[in-house]
């Protein structure tokens, strides 16, 4: 992927999330971040250049959000894990210019990645933006539906993605 | 020094990502620190202008509801007006009245952007210091309390909303003067929590709570909600009181920011109260 398509990509996520997703309206849960994305999507790059990009944007998206630091921490924190983890993710040391998506790793073991990383951000945006835990209950059921809400967006954006790769062959 | 070049190219990532989160952290922090301005203030400007845009065109979904309610509150309006009411008695006296002088005055903002799915709530408007929006001044909506300024920039101010866990407003309820003070605990954005109403009053369904006269930021009698429910709070002497909110703050597009004209005044008092007690 051009760096052009990388931030054509990072500018239309902030829009769905800032147009669609901030509006959304489901009942008194933490609300869906599809921002992350594009962490995952973001070809592989030098560590430094990673971290700084990861920082950037979400720096950008929180100063729309109004959440200083928030999310520029959460996603330096997964850029940084995904960093880490992507040697033992692929078999093939030559694999790993081909980035994460459900292409190269499979429907099922993309499911598991995707809920991983959701997990990971989720549970840090929860944690910063609480400033620590104070209502058990409250905080598994926002973790929760954060998790599995932002997983369904990665997979919806994942397989739109997949066709017109497939399209485009 | 040729070992410490190499220890750090060595580590380079672990070193980067450090103090990439060492930042970021030092912006939660110097957010949560109340007394400091917003960080980004220079830049709030900018994404103002884009969230402006895009509430140009929600705007228009809303046209129906928000006449409605402006013509629910002429309707009020000119039920006060002195036409509207007859006298009972013939004698007439004329009184030039310079009793009332003005206190609050009224500053329409249209909404920009809003939030009520998170758990603390922000809405941004579209007056800022330019048109004498300052912090810590009332917002309501034709309906009722919207929350009270936070920050503000030469042509926007966001707001604390209601549904905010710092909000707090002292109340009353109407029907027996009653005072208290209404919090958001969270939970649904039209259901807010009134306290310190002691459990040998006796309270309704359906009665109103309305801001008290002891609030800086507001004007009083102005709608906090109706009560749907009230609960002892086990061993404690007050009741649980859940109020709805009389505006819908997800739907809230026009807002007044109320300017208290004599705060200034009575705030010097009180402190100057305050200092010569120590």
């Amino acid at each position: 992927m051009s760096a052009f398509k990388t931030i054509l990509y990072f500018f239309l996520l902030l829009l769905i999330q800032r147009i669609i997703l901030d509006n959304l309206f489901i009942g008194e849960f933490e609300r869906p971040f599809i921002l992350f994305v594009f962490i995952i999507i973001i070809p592989n790059l030098p560590t430094w250049a990673l971290l700084l990009i990861a920082f950037l944007a979400g720096l950008i998206y929180d100063i729309f959000n109004n959440t200083p630091g928030i999310h520029s921490f959460s996603s330096v924190l997964l850029a940084f894990l995904k960093d880490l983890s992507l040697p033992f993710l692929f078999d093939n040391e030559d694999e790993i210019s081909l980035g994460i998506s459900s292409k190269t790793f499979g429907f099922g073991r993309f499911l598991v990645i995707a809920l991983v990383c959701s997990f990971i951000y989720n549970l840090s945006v929860i944690l910063l933006t609480d400033f620590g835990i104070t209502d058990v209950q409250d905080f598994a059921t926002r973790l929760i539906f954060g998790t599995l809400s932002s997983t369904v967006l990665v997979y919806v954006f994942d397989i739109l993605a997949f066709y017109r790769r497939k399209e485009a062959i | 020094m040729g070992n410490i070049l190499y220890f750090l190219a060595r580590y380079n990532r672990i070193f980067i990502f450090v103090l990439l989160e060492i930042t970021a952290l030092s912006l939660v922090v110097s957010y949560h620190d109340a007394k400091r301005k917003t960080v980004f203030s220079f830049l709030n400007d900018i994404t103002s202008r884009f969230d402006s845009k895009v509430s140009d065109i929600k705007y228009y979904f809303h046209l129906k509801s928000t006449n409605e309610s402006l013509l629910a509150e002429n309707a009020r309006l000119r039920q006060n007006q002195p036409n509207a009411k007859w006298a009972d008695t013939m004698r007439q006296v004329q009184i030039i009245d310079t009793t009332f002088k003005q206190k609050f005055t009224y500053q329409p903002a249209q909404v920009i952007n809003n939030s009520t799915n998170v758990k603390n709530n922000y809405i941004t408007i579209d007056a800022g210091t330019n048109e004498g929006v300052n912090s810590h001044m009332g917002v309501v909506s034709t309906n009722g309390i919207i929350g009270i300024t936070r920050f503000s920039s030469g042509n926007y101010a966001t707001v604390l909303s209601v549904l905010h866990k710092d909000f707090q407003v002292s109340a009353q309820i109407l029907e027996n003067d009653e005072l208290g003070s209404v919090v958001w605990e969270g939970g649904s954005p039209d259901v807010v929590t009134l306290k310190d109403i002691p459990v040998h009053i006796i309270l309704k369904k359906g009665w109103h709570v309305i801001v008290s006269q002891n609030s800086d930021a507001f004007p009083k009698g102005i709608p906090i909600g109706t009560i749907i429910s009230f609960q002892t709070n086990g061993s404690e002497a007050t009741y649980n009181v859940k109020v709805r909110l009389a505006a819908s703050i997800r739907n809230v597009q026009k807002v007044y920011v109320i300017n208290n004209i004599l705060l200034d005044e009575k705030k010097a008092l009180e402190t100057k109260t305050l200092e010569s007690n120590k």
